[in-house]
């Protein structure tokens, strides 16, 4: 797998697999009244080495996507495919298996588990992995070398400040060098210096070739990344570059690429439910 | 795929954190396996004393008693005998070619006498018999000698003496070669009996033996002059007793001239089946106290169910979190469920250990006898852990089917 520099087409005019293809997916919760669709038929493809940000104001559906690209949750409808893989209709176990190799996460609350020290805490999905102690360690150290945090290895978590401790999460979601790294307000609970070390890290990891996905509310957070898709109400309403995307103010966009989801109309079910 | 022994670590790295709560869990099984170990222990100790108490009467022993144990049949005797077994009839039974599987015979006559020796009295149960008393009674001589076949052929006035007898008639001094009155009759001490104990019923060192002859003659007075109380039988070994049995029977019913059985005028009593009425009771006892043992590690399991789901509920985050970092189902629910087998275990343990130091102290304060038996505390480990395992089944299952999403919300 090339990782020097991102690649959308082969060398030769043929195309690689998109690492996520998402077509048409649809995601409700509960049932009959209390049904709620928090994903009406939305496509989404994003190549390897993407730096992609997805944002949407609050109550979107950005988490409910989030989990579906993360295989923590299957979508109701529609496909889904991780790294060339249909991944809509797997059970518990596969999905968990599939999260390890395909998936690093990194939690808005960091989710660290505070009996475990960093280097542990970067150690688990290894351990899930089937890694052996001695490679696991190894790995986990290098890991928190990148994140510059090898010094602080034997610390627990409530040793750490809330950035570092979001360094140690980065660093877990590294070790096992995952297809994409997917991370959800991943500075929604830290200050505007740590937040921008973290968005640091992050275009780091773009330049090395790596797949990222960056779910924000924030316009601010959302132009670090290279493509940005606005979603509202559980639709793509605009996808390019930040650029493109910024046009003007932060907040209204005015996107070239500004799509209206012909689909939506067409699909009898489609927003029904919403506008009921 | 976790390992087992990553699967153990991480088990006992969460047991370790939440140290005091875990300590509460184990409390419930530890309790109640210490309790387990006490009881079956209290129970197997007193078997052992009735065992014990029972075969010092005599081992491979059959006591052949007067009157029919199957109603009142015929009323035989007459002539004013007071029983129907005399010494006739255990010469017969002592005959090895009508008998072979009985290698001894002891006939017996007993009666409470008075006593005295210089200034001193004494009552006690006077045990007229023949040599082979000694043998089938497992009773040994500490001083002097037992009567000999000499002494019964004569009627010599010649008596054994228990060591309570002794003390209270010669005390501080070997009675040996002294003289003693029993009934009007003065008797000349040839032996002293080492002690014995108290058996189930009888103390066995209050007595005084002496020739069979000489008790007829002198001391029971009033009854036929050959009619005996008890005949001892000793069958060859264990396996012989049933024999034994059978032979003692014929011999005694031909001898009698008894065709049907059931018209039996003695009945024979194998010593097992003393031994086991004796064990039957304490037997009982044991069960029930094991059964209230076993409801108290019943409650120490709902104690483990309970402190499990409280666990489970309190590391929601830390279940989706495993689970989104790749952890399967099954993984999680081996780790609670090793979490719970590793409590059991550890209350097992405690518990026994627990028990052994009971087991030390209760018989100091109770004076009964505490018998710590190994597969007993095997048995009792493993069903700790085996509780451990049973009740960690539901919250493992409940941990292992969280959805990772609602998992993480959980903060
Ligand atoms: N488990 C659930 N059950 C029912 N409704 C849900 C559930 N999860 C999310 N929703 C609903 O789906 C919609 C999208 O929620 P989602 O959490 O994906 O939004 P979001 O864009 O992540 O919002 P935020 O920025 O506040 O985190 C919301 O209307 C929410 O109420
Ligand atoms: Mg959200």
């Amino acid at each position: 797998m090339s990782q020097d520099s991102p690649v959308e087409q082969g060398r030769d005019g043929r195309r690689t697999v998109p690492v996520i293809e998402i077509s048409e997916l649809r995601k409700t919760y509960g049932t009959g009244e209390a049904a709620v669709e928090a994903i009406r038929g939305l496509d989404l493809v994003v190549e390897e080495g993407e730096f992609l940000s997805v944002m949407a104001p609050s109550g979107s559906g950005k988490s409910t996507l989030m989990h579906i690209i993360g295989c923590l949750d299957t979508p109701t409808s529609g496909r889904y495919r991780l790294a060339g893989r249909d991944v809509s209709n797997l059970d518990e176990a596969e999905l968990a298996r599939i999260r390890n190799r395909y998936i690093g996460f990194v939690f808005q609350q960091f989710h660290l588990l505070r009996h475990l020290t960093a280097v542990s805490n970067v150690e688990l999905p290894l351990v899930y992995a089937g890694l052996n102690p001695t490679d696991r360690r190894v790995r986990a150290i290098e890991a928190l070398r990148r994140v510059g945090l090898a010094d602080r290895m034997h610390h627990r978590p409530t040793q750490l400040s809330g950035g570092q401790q979001q360094r140690v999460a980065i660093a877990r979601a590294l070790v096992t060098d995952p297809t994409v790294i997917l991370a959800d307000e991943p500075t929604g609970n830290l200050d505007s210096a740590s937040s921008e070390e973290v968005l640091g890290w992050f275009g780091e990891f773009h330049r090395a070739g790596r797949t990222v996905v960056l779910i924000t509310h924030e316009p601010d957070v959302a132009k670090v990344a290279s493509r940005v898709v606005r979603m509202r109400d559980g639709v793509v309403v605009g996808d390019g570059p930040p650029e493109l995307i910024f046009v003007g103010t932060g907040t209204t966009f005015a996107g070239a690429t500004l799509t209206e989801q012909p689909q939506d109309g067409s699909e009898p079910s489609g927003g029904s439910a919403g506008h009921r | 795929m976790m390992s087992l022994r990553e699967t153990l670590r991480a088990s006992i790295e969460a047991i370790a954190t939440h140290r005091s709560r875990s300590l509460l869990t184990v409390l419930g099984i530890l309790i109640g396996i210490a309790a387990v170990i006490i009881t079956v222990g209290l129970g197997e100790g007193s078997q052992a004393k009735v065992t014990a108490a029972v075969s010092s009467l005599g081992s491979n022993l059959l006591v052949v008693s007067p009157g029919s144990s199957t109603g009142t049949g015929g009323v035989r005797g007459g002539l004013g005998s007071a029983s129907t077994l005399t010494l006739a009839d255990a010469t017969a039974l002592a005959s090895h070619l009508d008998a072979p599987d009985i290698s001894a015979v002891a006939p017996v006559v007993q009666k409470n006498e008075a006593m005295s020796a210089g200034g001193n009295t004494w009552s006690a149960p006077v045990i007229g018999t023949t040599p082979p008393y000694l043998g089938i009674r497992s009773r040994q001589i500490s001083f002097g000698s037992f009567i000999t076949s000499a002494d019964v052929t004569s009627a010599n006035e010649v008596a054994i003496l228990g060591t309570e007898v002794s003390a209270e008639l010669f005390p501080g001094q070997n009675p040996v070669g002294q003289t003693i009155n029993i009934n009007g009759s003065s008797f000349s001490v040839i032996g002293l009996l080492a002690s014995a104990g108290s058996s189930a019923t009888t103390n066995q060192d209050d007595q005084v033996i002496v020739p069979i002859t000489t008790a007829q003659s002198l001391l029971v007075g009033g009854r036929s002059g050959t009619s005996v109380d008890q005949i001892l039988l000793q069958a060859k070994s264990q396996n012989s007793i049933s024999a034994a049995y059978q032979e003692a029977n014929a011999l005694l019913l031909q001898a009698h001239q008894i065709t049907t059985p059931s018209a039996a005028d003695f009945t024979i009593t194998p010593e097992t089946q003393l031994l086991t009425t004796a064990t039957s009771v304490s037997k009982t006892l044991t069960f029930l106290l094991t059964g209230i043992a076993a409801v108290s590690l019943l409650v120490g399991g709902i104690g483990v169910m309970n402190i499990m789901l409280v666990s489970v509920t309190e590391r929601i985050a830390e279940i989706g979190l495993r689970k989104a970092l790749g952890a399967t189902p099954r993984a999680i629910l081996r780790q609670f469920l090793t979490e719970a087998l590793l409590l059991g275990l550890a209350g097992g343990i405690l518990g026994v250990v627990l028990g052994i130091g009971a087991s030390l102290i209760v018989p100091k304060l109770t004076s009964n006898p505490v018998a710590l038996s190994v597969p007993a505390i095997i048995g009792a480990v493993v069903v700790a852990a085996g509780i451990g395992l049973t009740f960690g089944v539901y919250p493992a299952s409940r941990a292992a089917r969280l959805a990772p999403i609602d998992a993480l919300r959980g903060d």
